[in-house]
């Protein structure tokens, strides 16, 4: 008897190819071909499975190859599941006919699995869900406590801090966001303008665009604007920065001089933001006006003098200003700390690095927006909008 | 060789449990290492000696047990180790691990600009001095990414001994280099302990390296986490009974591998 299992294929050249034979005492199996992760093996398998299924107890299966047989991982696999079903029906299978190499590939893969004792070290994994929740807010609150009393350090002047730290922290988040926070602001003042006139143009009231475009920039889209900006630029760079120097043990050696992290690293850099994001929030607000006068002189016609006079009197007081100016300290204060805090808990690899700011810049907006609609709801409630 | 019959033993380790999380690390060790010796810390991959080392230089805080340093424990009552003592160590991690947003001579500069009382020229002709003693005179400027392996170690070491630290704690010196700097840093650390009369705790599995420099040795081993053996690493090497001892400086399998193959 003898029976041919092919593959699909079996036109192409070299497709592999079991042939099963009887013989004295059981089957020989020859294979030929190409049996390479080239090809599935799939249908070969389930046709196997037909045939293994009515193999009688006690029946010996012997492999055999063809000559110039062109081999990879793959084909040990499926010897492996060749085996596996021989053998459940009880009969066995001989290997001896094999090339050395395989046969002792077979063997090894069987045997070499990890030495116990150490496996199960690592899987202990006895912390509950709750317990995880909890640790991470410890660990935000420790944080925020650490931040908190290096600050009062650094104000009694005992810090490892340094100057120069906190000025180059200056210049990366406040004078080369310049260029951006200029094209996004400016952007925004000409687009709310736009959008403005367009409404206001029914009632005949396009002077009106003024006080729209500068309460809003200086309430709102100033201030917003200047910290998502911070958040995607300057706190993922903190994350970043921080975090990869934990993984390279570079924050290890700082402690093991006895510096701490929080103090030398993020003080500097939280402290450099909080100033900053003011500033460059004073400057989005001017640059968002003026994107406001381009449309009000150059497509509404007005003169510049009166779109000046017009903002002027939109703004009652200096409030105004200092209102969207409180809320930009708090959003700097939380990108700084966010992307700090992100950068300070990275695991070990470099996956986590990325995850941290990922992570870093998603719930620094978040807590923006937030913070956002706090300050509106506190103003509000205080009477001062 | 050291004139002196009994030498103090400058930081006793007694009863120390490590663990990370809820998995133990290394159980009950208890050595001391002795002024003016190098100390190997030795084992297989994923024994604890990393770990240990973490634990001796103020980074992991141990479970239960004591770490003296000249009679003071370095982990008193609180969850931070004693500062005062850490100040007196030199630690080199595995790659190095300069600050990279430095040049080499920032690096070396910054703990004494944070700890000596010295003026910037004294600090910059003190740290020009430990570059030169690492052997990397001409490099001052040079950034860690524009370093080789070899170099960044020696600038690890020359940071350091910025505080002239009198214990130095090597992570895998020659980890990642080839035979040639491997045996350059060895004759590096031999240098530094005759001139210098340091201490060394240098964690490796170098065989060579380790017969070349260290003193006294510890085993500690991944199974049974704790300390195998103690001794010379020559007199381990030729003459302990410990079978994994044994195989670690034969390089030889343990016997239950040998029979699977």
């Amino acid at each position: 008897m003898s029976t041919d299992y092919k593959t699909g294929k079996a036109n192409k050249p070299n497709c592999p190819l079991l042939k099963i034979e009887k013989e004295e005492g059981g089957f020989c199996l020859f294979f030929s071909g190409e049996w390479t992760n080239s090809h599935t093996k799939n249908e070969t398998l389930a046709e196997f499975d037909s045939f293994a299924s009515k193999l009688s107890e006690n029946t010996t299966c012997r492999f055999q190859l063809s000559d110039h047989f062109i081999w990879d991982s793959s084909f040990l696999l499926f010897l492996q599941h060749v085996e596996q079903r021989i053998s459940r029906h009880g009969s066995r299978v001989d290997f001896s006919y094999l090339p050395e190499g395989i046969a002792n590939l077979l063997a090894k893969n069987e045997t070499q699995s990890l030495e116990q004792g150490r496996a199960e070290a690592q899987l202990e994994t006895g912390v509950s869900f709750f317990d995880q929740i909890l640790s991470s807010f410890l660990r935000v609150a420790e944080f925020w406590g650490k931040w908190l009393m290096f600050l009062s350090g650094l104000i009694r002047g005992k810090s490892f801090a340094r100057g120069r730290d906190f000025l180059l922290a200056c210049r990366d988040c406040g004078a080369s966001a310049l260029p951006i926070v200029t094209l996004i602001s400016y952007l925004t003042g000409l687009t709310m303008a736009f959008v403005g006139s367009v409404q206001l143009e029914k009632f005949n009231a396009t002077i009106y665009t003024a006080d729209l475009v500068c309460l809003a920039m200086v309430r709102e889209m100033g201030p917003l604007m200047v910290a998502i900006v911070m958040a995607g630029r300057t706190g993922a760079s903190f994350a970043a920065e921080i975090g990869s120097m934990k993984i390279n043990e570079e924050v290890d050696s700082l402690r093991t001089l006895g510096i701490p992290a929080i103090d030398f690293l993020v003080l500097p850099r939280t402290l450099a933001l909080f100033l900053m994001t003011p500033l460059l929030t004073l400057y989005a607000d001017i640059v968002g006006i003026i994107g406001g006068l381009t449309v009000g002189t150059q497509v509404m016609g007005f003169s510049a003098l009166h779109y000046f006079e017009q903002t002027q009197s939109a703004l009652l007081s200096m409030w105004e200003i200092y209102s969207g100016l409180w809320k930009s300290l708090a959003f700097g204060l939380i990108v700084g700390l966010v992307g700090c805090y992100k950068g300070i808990n990275t695991g070990s690899n470099s996956s986590s690095l990325g995850k941290a700011v990922t992570s870093s810049v998603v719930i620094s907006i978040t807590l923006i927006v937030v913070a956002d609609a706090l300050f509106e709801l506190a103003y509000s409630y205080l009477g001062l909008r | 060789m050291n004139p002196k019959n009994t030498r103090e033993e400058i930081i006793v380790v007694s009863e120390l449990c490590l663990s990370y999380g809820t998995s133990l690390i290394l159980g009950n060790a208890t050595f001391s290492v002795e002024q003016g010796q190098c100390l190997a810390v030795m084992g297989g991959s994923g024994c604890g000696k990393s770990t240990l080392l973490r634990s001796m230089v103020g980074l992991l805080r141990p479970k239960s047990g004591r770490i003296s340093v000249n009679h003071t424990s370095l982990w008193g009552g609180s969850q931070e180790p004693d500062w005062e003592i850490l100040r007196n160590f030199g630690v080199l991690f595995q790659s190095g691990a300069l600050w990279s947003s430095m040049n080499l001579l920032e690096n070396v500069s910054l703990p004494l600009e944070t700890f000596s009382g010295l003026s910037a020229r004294e600090i910059k002709e003190l740290a020009m001095y430990k570059i030169g003693l690492v052997g990397l005179k001409g490099a001052e400027f040079l950034y860690p990414s524009q370093l080789s392996g070899g170099m960044k170690k020696r600038a690890g070491i020359a940071r350091a001994l910025a505080l002239d630290p009198k214990v130095l704690f090597f992570d895998e010196p020659s980890a990642g280099l080839d035979p040639i700097n491997c045996r350059k840093l060895d004759e590096l650390i031999l240098d530094l302990k005759q001139n210098l009369g340091l201490t060394f705790v240098v964690v490796s599995h170098e065989i060579e390296s380790i017969l070349a420099i260290a003193d006294d040795g510890i085993f500690l081993d991944a199974n049974s986490k704790s300390i195998l053996a103690r001794g010379h690493p020559q007199t381990l090497r030729d003459s302990c009974a410990v079978p994994e001892v044994k195989n670690f400086f034969a390089r030889s399998l343990p016997s239950s591998v040998q029979n699977q193959n």
